[in-house]
């Protein structure tokens, strides 16, 4: 990003930049397309005074962002897996129930772990909001689920989070029958209070298990070996036709293709592999908003001190740039793009 | 002087926004054909999975302009004003309020177009 300068005093006056490019009177890219630079040099005095009171708002709401971000929650799948055993079934565990209902999608991994754990049937909702037994080729979950057959319990509904209670608040007025409400997940501001949940969750917050579904996705830069795809061999490494055959022809980690656009792409990689590296994101229908590849005539650098010379690329472009988080794949350079930031960043197991 | 306005368009899904403002480009999830240059559209800023829109519980009211029309379903929009004073920001980043806070939804858009007004006088 090209930084230009100007003269305060002038700026009220007329536009100081020449071109397209970083203002630093504003704070921002005024880019060309779409035309804000082209507005700038149009505007009023007062126009661009205004403008620069909104980007002075703009400013501390990022800031207060990025301060909550750093304050909040990352949560791993296997956390969530510790948190519905260790904190949720105890509480739900001797209940008299005759099945869990978990809410579509993500409740089904709790409810589905309650199902297995406590060997109850496991319910959903069908399109018509009717009650339905997952029971595979079964007529009612084969004979383990022979004693819940009419049984007197209550169904137990469950979702991964509760945040605003909606889902659940919609849920009960689909549902016939008296049924006992949980969640692993519970925001205290909810205005649905669940019968049990495992434990409080504030926002803001990630949770791996949709990580690469969710809208924030749109919001983070992501390193490329060891996220998108295994990082290649150390062995391969050494063999520059048998690297550009990996890179061209590795398999993507398919729960790790982000179903919406995010905000880039930064990777040690070299550049003068852009063109492999872009026809296998096109290959793989991964939508990203720019991609940042290392310097190819920097390699001997890189080499000598990867770790060093890779967080410290990635940082640099992390903290010039408006993304709330990163996705590191490896755990030293997590930690170095972290302090070198001082923004968020997840290291995915 | 009361203005006629029409709506174009309700609740417009966005997919991406470009640009740092004042100006942003945006394409939306559906056509926008029917929008001409000068419609104003707004948008309805809630907390993030707090909770839909359902009529004053906004945290606040972004209005922005068309000032460039690309194609059927990308526009670009200029910043205007917020109602309560958060300042400029990018309209694919406002929330709906719906969705979940792991995954919350973007704010859809409402289209209206000012007719101006509907007498300029009345003659004896």
């Amino acid at each position: 990003m090209e930084k230009l300068s100007f003269n305060e005093e002038q700026i009220a006056k007329e536009c100081q930049c020449p071109r397209s490019g970083f203002c630093e009177f504003f704070g921002q890219e005024m880019t060309y397309d779409p035309p804000n630079w082209q507005w700038c040099q149009n505007a009023t005095p007062e126009e661009r005074l205004w403008y620069s009171e909104q980007c002075e708002k703009k400013r501390f709401r990022r800031e207060e962002e990025k301060r909550l971000f750093l304050a909040g929650e990352y949560v791993t799948t296997e956390q969530l897996i510790k948190d519905c055993r260790n904190l949720l079934l105890p509480q739900v565990a001797k209940l008299n129930l005759r099945g869990i209902l978990g809410v579509p999608r993500s409740g089904m991994l709790p409810a589905s772990m309650l199902a297995m754990w406590l060997n109850l049937p496991l319910y959903t909702l069908d399109a018509s909001d009717r009650l339905f037994v997952l029971s595979g080729a079964t007529e009612f979950g084969g004979v383990r689920m022979e004693d819940h057959k009419g049984t007197s319990g209550r169904l137990l509904v469950v979702d991964d989070t509760i945040y605003s209670g909606i889902a659940m608040r919609d849920m009960k007025t689909k549902i016939p029958e008296h049924a006992y409400f949980s969640c692993v997940y519970f925001r205290p501001e909810s205005d649905f209070k669940p019968d049990f949940y495992s434990r409080e969750l504030k926002p803001p917050h990630l949770l791996e298990w949709n990580l690469f579904n969710c809208t924030y996705i749109e919001h983070a830069l992501l390193d490329f070996d060891g996220i998108f795809c295994p990082n290649v061999p150390q062995e391969v490494c050494k063999n520059e036709a048998k690297y550009i055959e990996y890179i061209k022809s590795v398999e993507p980690f398919h729960h790790r293709i982000p179903k919406t656009k995010c905000r880039g792409i930064v990777t040690a990689r070299l550049e003068k592999y852009r063109d492999i590296t872009e026809e296998w994101l096109k290959k793989h229908n991964i939508n990203y908003g720019s991609l940042s590849m290392y310097p190819t005539e920097k390699r001997e650098k890189r080499d000598k001190n990867h770790v060093e010379e890779s967080s410290t690329f990635k940082a640099k472009i992390f903290s010039n740039s408006s993304a709330k988080f990163f996705i590191e794949s490896e755990l030293a350079e997590a930690v170095r793009i972290r302090e070198k930031s001082g923004k968020f960043v997840i290291c995915p197991k | 002087m009361a203005r006629n306005t029409v709506r174009i368009y309700t609740d417009v899904a966005v997919s991406s926004c470009s640009g740092s403002g004042p100006t942003y480009t945006v394409n939306y999830g559906s056509s926008v054909a029917n929008v001409q240059i000068g419609d104003v559209v707004t948008v309805y800023k809630m907390e993030a999975g707090g909770g839909a829109f359902s009529g004053s519980n906004e945290e606040s009211k972004y209005t922005y302009h068309v000032t460039g029309i690309t194609d059927s379903d990308t526009l670009t929009l200029k910043y205007i004003t917020d109602s309560n004073g958060d300042g400029d920001d990018s309209p694919c980043d406002l929330p709906s309020g719906t969705g979940s806070s792991g995954s919350p939804n973007k704010a859809p858009h409402i289209f209206d177009r000012n007719l101006g007004s509907a007498f300029l006088a009345f003659v004896h």
